[in-house]
């Protein structure tokens, strides 16, 4: 059970720790609030941008932050499950297990669809289950862990696009945007002086940072905002008598449960990070999209009508009535 | 505060809400089918709006529910989620958010009359809508829409009333059926009787007690009396102008203004002719005055409830004690009923011999002329053979036995039998069509 301090204490090092980020990142304050929803909610995030758009440095500027260990993986076709996870080694003393980059706090798994279907299935096993297994030895991954994978949307040749399955499993899906201009001047300006982009000092530890995920997991939801939570995927779903004509028309597959979770634990995260002691409504309809939209299928006609999933969640959002 | 004591706050608050809210739509509908029972003529029984106070109360004891309501109270409060927050806090003993959330709900403020909606709005701008349209269309009175209208003195002609046919004495044999009119116990508090009495005499129906309303009609009886002697004097020549003067002055005291009127005018325009005239509606006046003296006097003997008294719409008449009537116009115990047959006279009096006076003086009867009929303008001789009988139908074997009833009669049956106003009307104005005043 948290206590009071616990509760103040995440509170003010979140806090400051999106103060420290505002001044590495700019133009991307959303990208960094999904991402740290995934990482209080226990979750993963997939980030999807064009390259260039400064993923990376945002995936490295929250793990310092959070004062946890990370690593990148460049995802490419070679890739091997054992890059990923790590592999048994002869030493004196017999095999030996060495680790791969997945054990580490915070893993930016980079253009993760460049990446074979059984590689990506590794690293997706080890994001459900928080352990990795190797010649029949488990080995638990570190906690907090937290998977922070980017895709590039536009490129599609030579990739191997995430099966709807593992896409399920990222809690919450970013869409990195491109900077409006002012941004982007400040992008360029930071860059440019002085000794350019300098990361965050860390703020947090692990320890803070899993005392923030038991605060957040222990924040008060009213009953009536979980029944609002699944009639909003329940509302997705074609067939149901509360999805709306767009959903009927343009939707494949509608959201998994996990799409209710998500909007919970996205809710919780948001109202902790706005420093409230309650969830409301506005907090779930927040993270309506990041928790939906990948989990929505659109159909062929969609695609050809140019109807897209976040076009059909706002849809959802406005067919359910709130509590 | 506590937040035990926050929360109960809010659902005090909440069946306040709903108790104005019950009580606000039960309104609405009461004056709603108020109005359209004005509308249609009718009122709607007092009773009913104890409805009111009723479904505020069931309204003010149903529970509130603690997710939904403590959600949506909040959000109407201005402290959002918070009271549903700390329901839960409270119930599962997370203390860490506990002193948070009371502290933000205290700086917040909530004030319980921002729980009223919209809804209660409309409600009670509905109701103040229908109370003034209720205010716009007030209530028709019972004459307006045909319930019991008390017959007008200026429609009765002043000619006397037929002598009543004598109708089956309380013989076994030839007593009525008890279903065609009610005991006395079955009647309405209320005689329709008395007031048909006082509208005769010119008094507001209801506004004196039946004891009063016998009184003036033994005064008027004798003023009555006294009238039609001296009138019959002046028909002779044999009065001096001050005579003349005392009449008009006397005639000035009748209680009718229709008969006071004609017979102050026939005297006033002198001569023997308007002087009989005038005699004649006296007299006619004053044998109607006498036959309602005496069923009075029937009414009184028999008794309220009594079992013995007389099986006719006569029973009907209002229940006034012996002692209430005036010396004169009551009759002794041995005084038989003038429809079996037996003339009902007053001590010390003679069968045959002029009544003895009432209160106006002793002034003796005139003979009956040969064809006085009773007609109230609009109505003609046919209500006088009036016989109770459902139309339609086959008379009863019985019905060759049956006596007619005067108008009043017919009006006192139907409204003990419970007869709609409406329906009394139809029946009233068929009967006028029937006399010739369409």
């Amino acid at each position: 059970m948290i206590t009071r301090e616990d509760l103040v204490g995440a509170q003010e090092g979140f806090a400051l720790l999106r103060e420290k980020l505002a001044r590495v990142i700019v133009g991307q304050e959303g990208v960094v609030e999904v991402a740290l929803w995934a990482v209080l909610g226990r979750g993963h995030v997939l980030l999807e941008g064009v390259p260039g758009l400064g993923k990376t440095l945002l995936v490295r500027a929250v793990a310092r932050a959070l004062g946890l260990s990370f690593s990148r993986i460049q995802f490419t076709p070679d890739l091997m499950p054992a890059d990923i996870v790590g592999t048994n080694i002869l030493s004196g003393e017999g095999f030996r297990f060495l680790p791969g980059p997945l054990f580490a706090h915070v893993v930016l798994a980079d253009e993760v669809n460049r990446a074979t279907p059984k590689t990506q299935s590794a690293l997706l096993e080890a994001m459900q289950e928080g352990q990795a297994t190797v010649a029949g030895a488990t080995h638990p991954l570190p906690q907090p862990f937290t998977v922070l994978a980017t895709q590039n949307p536009i490129e599609m040749e030579g990739t191997y696009p995430l099966p709807e399955a593992q896409v399920d499993r990222f809690l919450f899906k970013a869409e990195v945007g491109f900077p409006g201009e002012a941004d982007l001047v400040e992008i360029v300006r930071r860059n440019t002086e002085g000794q350019g982009v300098v990361l965050p000092e860390p703020v947090l530890s692990a320890e803070g940072v899993r005392r923030a995920q038991a605060a957040v997991a222990a924040y008060p939801v009213p009953e009536p905002l979980f029944t609002y939570a699944a009639r909003l995927v329940l509302a997705t779903h074609p067939g149901h008598p509360l999805a709306p004509e767009a959903v009927r028309k343009y939707v494949q597959y509608g959201a998994s449960p996990r799409g209710s979770l998500a909007l919970i634990l996205g809710a919780k995260a948001r109202a902790f990070l706005a420093g409230r002691y309650h969830v409301g409504v506005e907090d779930v309809q927040a993270a309506l999209r990041p928790a939906l939209v990948h989990r929505i299928i659109p159909s062929f006609r969609a695609d050809a009508d140019g109807v897209t999933a976040a076009d059909l969640v706002e849809e959802v959002r406005r067919a359910v009535r709130a509590p | 505060m506590d937040g035990q004591a926050i929360l109960q706050r809010v659902r005090v608050w909440g069946r306040v809400r709903n108790a104005v809210r019950t009580g606000l739509a039960a309104a609405v509908v009461l004056l709603a089918a108020s109005l359209f029972l004005r509308l249609g003529g009718q009122a709607s029984p007092s009773f009913v709006w104890l409805a009111i106070p009723m479904a505020a109360a069931v309204g003010g004891a149903w529970p509130v529910g603690d997710g939904g309501f403590l959600l949506r109270a909040g959000r109407q409060l201005g402290v959002r989620e918070r009271y549903a927050a700390l329901e839960i806090v409270i119930r599962e003993r997370a203390e860490a958010f506990l002193p948070f959330l009371i502290a933000e709900i205290a700086e917040a403020r909530p004030r319980g009359w921002r729980l009223l909606s919209w809804r209660e709005g409309a409600l009670a701008v509905g109701c103040v809508v229908l109370g003034a349209a209720l205010v716009v269309f007030p209530v028709r009175r019972s004459e307006e829409v045909g319930g019991e209208r008390p017959i007008p003195s200026a429609l009765v002609e002043v000619r006397p009333l037929a002598p009543m046919p004598e109708r089956p004495g309380p013989t076994p044999g030839a007593e009525r059926q008890v279903t065609d009119f009610p005991e006395l116990p079955d009647l309405l508090p209320h005689s329709p009787y008395a007031d048909l009495l006082a509208s005769l005499l010119g008094i507001e129906p209801g506004a004196v007690s039946p004891e009063e309303l016998a009184g003036k009609l033994a005064q008027e009886e004798g003023l009555l009396r006294s009238l039609a002697e001296r009138l019959r004097q002046v028909a002779s020549g044999r009065a001096s102008a001050a005579e003349r003067a005392d009449l008009v002055a006397l005639a000035r005291e009748l209680s009718r203004a229709d008969l006071r009127e004609r017979v102050g005018r026939l005297v006033e325009r002198g001569g023997e002719e308007g002087a009989r005239e005038a005699a004649e509606a006296v007299e006619a006046a004053l044998r109607t005055v006498e036959e309602l003296s005496q069923r009075v006097g029937e009414a009184g003997e028999a008794g309220p409830g009594s079992a013995s008294g007389p099986r006719t719409p006569l029973g009907e008449l209002p229940d006034l004690p012996d002692g209430a009537l005036p010396e004169g116009v009551a009759w002794d115990e041995g005084a038989e009923d003038p429809r079996t047959g037996a003339e009902r006279d007053q001590p010390g009096v003679e069968p045959g011999e002029p009544l003895a006076p009432g209160l106006g003086g002793g002034w003796p009867t005139l003979p009956a002329p040969d064809e006085p009929v009773p007609v109230v303008r609009g109505e003609g001789p046919v209500r006088a053979h009036l016989v109770p009988v459902i139309p339609g139908e086959p008379r009863s074997p019985g019905a060759e036995a049956q006596t007619p009833l005067t108008p009043q009669e017919v009006e006192v049956v139907l409204q003990s039998r419970g007869v709609p106003p409406e329906l009394r009307e139809v029946v009233r104005r068929y009967f006028e069509l029937v006399g010739g005043n369409p």
